[in-house]
């Protein structure tokens, strides 16, 4: 059974473990207080004030922390950050500076033995540093030769699908660009990015059903809506600043219904620190009802709802079902009807948990409410039966036209900044026709054409070593994919893995036989080039697309930006073999939006339009009336699947962040709003359940996973947390729980790790 | 409380009409208007004031009928309402264009004197301002109905239509 020898935090002796009540409410002073209590850890007060005054305000930072988007210029607070982006900005603006001496003194080998939250703490990269075959230090090397190592070994492949290229959320629209020009150039589309772990099931969901893989809600719509439901997500954590625009929907009036395995905090109470009644009041009471579901189960949640739905028109024809629109612009309904009233309500209750009352008073919402929105995130993605469940989501929005109306309408929420905005640019390894005959169009050579390999599809073929050099910009790969043992065993066969990055992470010490770290500057800094100060553009979760610019000093002065280190590889590998003037990326900006203005619909005069202050949205069709799908309707679907079977003596684990966690990222071990501080290896489960184990709070255990291949994998050293999970669930942290989730076991269609439902025990150890 | 202006314009209907749907044109003519941005199809962003006194508020367009009506409702939270304009043709260069302000609020907010005063004015300017400015140029010639877009006569914008993670 495989063991996780090289773990980094398998030296946590978990003495410091804390438990207290978890709180019931999110955000407020404290709120604050933390973020500026980290931030002054991290900086000095003035940086500190730079960037909290200028982030996400017009002209200034935008917050790499998410993908929420910012009101309309002239409605921002002074203060449009949350505790989460707060922290995040701070932690790229660290004083703190990883030095030549730095990696002197510590071997990679020393380096893979400690925790994430260590190595984010050491502070920011400063120069390119080697690791050359055989040697166990990383050492200094000059720019010119780091992108020449680059360039040679790319060169030295035996075909371009040998390398693949990473890209994580942080990445700029004109990174992002440049990197996916640069791949097809070079004659490969293995462009796995980090969306294929996070919202790859809801882009394809999306896509078949309404014709586009994009939220279509704006922040416009939530002001508007009757009822909003919040699926799978847990925004006091993750989106805080969705709380602020749920808080003001309640107030006009808005009802909200959240779903979720856990009773998260933020679902219940918001205080507002930016109001009075958020500071010395109660705050907002958010979520009307919360339907604490089985994770996997919403696909039944929602086919017992719609089959509600069919059956209130049957009593009252006319007045349910909006049949002019599903007659004028779907198709599809017929099916969908006829599988969804064979759905047996009493099966629905036991597969999620709820009683039929329950699921009487969802349906009652939702005949009150004229507009409805459904958001979600991970907790409908991560699943195996992910696309089938988003689709069905669609189907309950279709009934009453809850679709190309003000306050109606889907949205993925996305948790990093400029993920959409990556996929908008290209990086995909399934990018259509179109858009490569539009390359080929503007830069006269022909990109490859046959489909690439995504995240999982990379770590198969470093595996079995048909992919040699892996390069990651931005992010953390190795902690964000699945299956941490096969991952890392995979990544370190590459005869090159190069990581472009500003601070230290895992991903820099699961090195292949040669290995670069490029430091680049944050999105904090300040970004000059020949033709003066340059700005990024990002685009947020409902489709908007505006700059950024940096203000701070950069951490180093032998910093590149990332535009910059993907053009010099570039030219050095393809420089003679295309006509492409990288030069002229790196110079202006300007130069490389003005390209995309003329390959990516919707980016038509690019330059002027990112500059108006609040940037320029880019139009959902649907919005438009128009569903580009297949059949130019929008698609009712007939969807089957459920969470996979537990067997006796085991639990359904979900994977997920801590407060004070962004991403791959911990900052403290302080999960204060579920009331755990002190240790990240901790398995909450129903105490119930705990007893049937015979386990009780503090035990210690090791996870153990059993893949649907059969196969186990180990987890060990975790401390039990009784905690109001559902019976037959339990819930850990990632990224030290990734190590427990099989590499094939992903979503139908969209390949996407379904890290929220691992079969697990619990193994009592000494 | 219903408030119904009526005023003849010597232009044809579909000029007149086209015009009506420029909402972005509107502070043209419309002296407190300051700007109007179209959101989307179904909903607008309007900007009243004079000086450095305004107010911001959406409207959505419940429905929109080419050559025929526009229905709206402002979303403003303090003074909500609903209006519909309706165009018909009285000769080859004349449209009738009648204006139907209709909402509680305002009855309770303001005299009707002065809201049919201010609604008699305003679309005498835009009776003036059609009649002199003319044909309308490319206009979005959908139909909304009941809050939706339910056709286009033109292409939908350009978008990026590819799967999104």
């Amino acid at each position: 059974m495989p063991t996780n020898a090289q773990d980094p935090d398998a030296s946590t002796d978990g003495d410091q473990l804390e438990v207290t009540e978890p709180k019931d409410w999110a955000a407020g002073v404290p709120a604050v207080a933390h973020a500026l209590g980290y931030s002054l850890s991290q900086t000095s007060p003035t940086k500190t004030a730079i960037t909290l005054l200028t982030m996400n305000q017009v002209d200034g930072i935008d917050c790499p922390g998410c993908a929420w988007p910012d009101p309309e210029p002239g409605k921002r607070h002074r203060n449009e950050y949350c505790e989460n982006g707060a922290k995040h900005i701070n932690d790229e603006a660290t004083s703190k500076r990883v030095t030549r001496e730095f990696f002197a003194e510590h071997p990679v080998s020393d380096l893979a033995t400690r925790s994430d939250k260590w190595l984010n703490q050491q502070g920011r990269l400063t120069e390119p540093m080697v690791k050359r075959p055989g040697s166990d230090h990383y050492e200094p090397i000059g720019w010119d030769d780091a992108v020449a190592l680059v360039a040679g070994e790319l060169r030295g492949l035996d075909s371009p699908d040998e390398a693949a290229f990473y890209t994580s959320g942080r990445v700029s629209n004109e990174a992002a660009f440049t990197l996916g020009l640069f791949a097809r150039a070079f004659g490969t589309n293995n462009l796995p990015d980090c969306s294929n772990m996070c919202h790859e099931s809801s882009g394809f969901a999306l896509h078949e059903t309404l014709g586009t893989g994009k939220g279509t809600v704006s922040l416009l719509d939530i002001e508007h809506a009757d009822l909003i439901f919040v699926v799978g997500q847990n925004p006091g954590t993750n989106h805080p600043r969705q709380l602020s625009a749920l808080e003001a929907a309640k107030r006009r009036g808005a009802r909200i219904i959240a779903v979720n395995p856990l009773p998260e905090a933020g679902l219940k109470r918001f205080k507002n620190p930016q109001k009075p009644r958020g500071v010395v009041g109660a705050g907002t009471e958010i979520a009307d009802h919360l339907l604490q579901v089985r994770p996997g189960s919403d696909l039944a949640l929602f086919q017992g709802v719609n089959k509600l739905l069919l059956e209130a028109e049957d009593h009252a024809p006319g007045t349910v079902l909006d049949q002019e629109f599903i007659d004028a612009a779907t198709d599809g309904f017929d099916a969908f009807a006829a599988h969804v009233r064979a759905v047996d309500l009493d099966d629905v209750a036991a597969q999620t948990g709820l009683t039929r009352a329950e699921l009487d008073t969802v349906a009652e919402e939702v005949l009150r409410a004229d507009r409805i929105i459904v958001c979600w995130a991970m907790g409908l993605t991560q699943h195996r039966h992910a696309v089938p469940t988003i689709r069905e989501v669609v189907n309950f929005l279709l009934l009453r036209g809850n679709v190309g109306r003000l306050g109606t309408g889907a949205c993925p929420v996305r948790g990093h900044s400029n993920v959409q905005g990556d996929r908008t640019m290209g990086i995909w390894e399934q990018m259509p026709d179109t858009f490569l005959d539009a390359l080929q169009a503007e830069f006269g050579f022909d990109p490859p054409r046959h489909h690439g390999l995504d995240a999982v599809g990379t770590i198969r073929a470093m595996r079995d070593g048909t992919v040699k050099v892996f390069v990651g910009v931005a992010g953390n790969f190795v902690r964000a994919a699945p299956d941490s043992e096969a991952t890392e065993a995979a990544v370190r066969r590459c005869r090159l893995t190069v990581q472009v990055s500003t601070k230290l992470n895992r991903s820099h010490t699961v090195c292949g036989e040669t290995a670069l770290v490029l430091p680049v500057l944050s999105r904090t800094e300040r970004d000059r080039q020949d033709s003066g100060e340059q700005g990024v553009t990002v685009e947020d979760s409902m489709s908007e697309v505006h700059l950024s610019r940096g203000r701070l000093e950069p951490a180093s002065p032998l910093l590149l930006s990332e535009v910059a280190v993907l053009s010099r590889i570039a030219r050095a590998t393809v420089g003679e073999r295309v006509d492409v003037d990288w030069a002229s990326f790196e110079a202006d900006y300007g130069t490389i939006r003005d390209h995309v203005s003329r390959v990516v619909p919707g980016f038509h005069d690019y330059n002027r339009r990112a500059a108006q202050p609040g940037g320029f949205r880019l139009p959902n069709p649907v919005n438009e009336g128009v569903f580009p799908t297949e059949t130019g309707n929008a698609r009712f679907t007939v969807n089957e699947g459920a969470a996979p079977r537990v067997p006796a003596g085991h639990l359904l684990l979900q994977t997920l962040r801590s407060h004070d966690q962004w991403n791959t990222v911990p900052y403290t071990d302080d999960d204060r709003y579920r009331g755990i501080h002190g240790d990240r290896r901790v398995v909450m489960a129903h105490a119930d359940d705990l007893a049937d184990l015979g386990l009780a709070q503090g035990d210690r255990v090791d996870l153990v996973s059993v893949a649907d291949d059969g196969s186990e994998r180990r987890a060990a050293g975790f401390r039990v947390v009784p905690y109001p999970t559902p019976r037959g669930s339990a819930a850990a942290y990632y990224p030290e729980t990734n190590v427990l989730v099989a590499l094939d076991d992903v979503a139908t269609t969209s390949g996407q790790p379904a890290s929220k439902a691992v079969v697990v025990r619990l193994e009592p150890v000494a | 409380m219903a408030i119904e202006v009526v005023v003849d314009v010597a232009a044809p209907l579909r000029t007149t009409y086209d015009r009506w749907t420029r909402f972005e044109s509107f502070p043209r003519f419309m002296p407190l208007v300051q700007a109007v941005t179209q959101v989307r199809p179904t909903v607008t962003r309007w900007r009243l004031g004079r000086g450095p006194l305004h107010h911001e508020f959406e409207a959505e367009v419940v429905e929109q009928h080419p050559d025929e009506r526009v229905a709206w409702r402002s979303l403003d939270s303090r003074f909500p309402h609903r209006g519909e304009v309706t165009f018909a043709a009285t000769g080859e260069r004349r449209t009738r264009v009648r204006l139907v302000l209709d909402d509680d609020v305002l009855a309770h907010r303001w005299s009707e004197p002065v809201v049919r005063r201010l609604a008699v004015a305003q679309l005498a300017a835009f009776g003036r301002f059609v009649e002199g400015v003319g044909d309308a140029g490319e206009t979005w010639r959908g139909t909304i109905r009941r809050g939706r877009v339910t056709a286009v006569e033109k292409d939908a914008p350009a978008h990026p239509g590819w799967v999104h993670g």
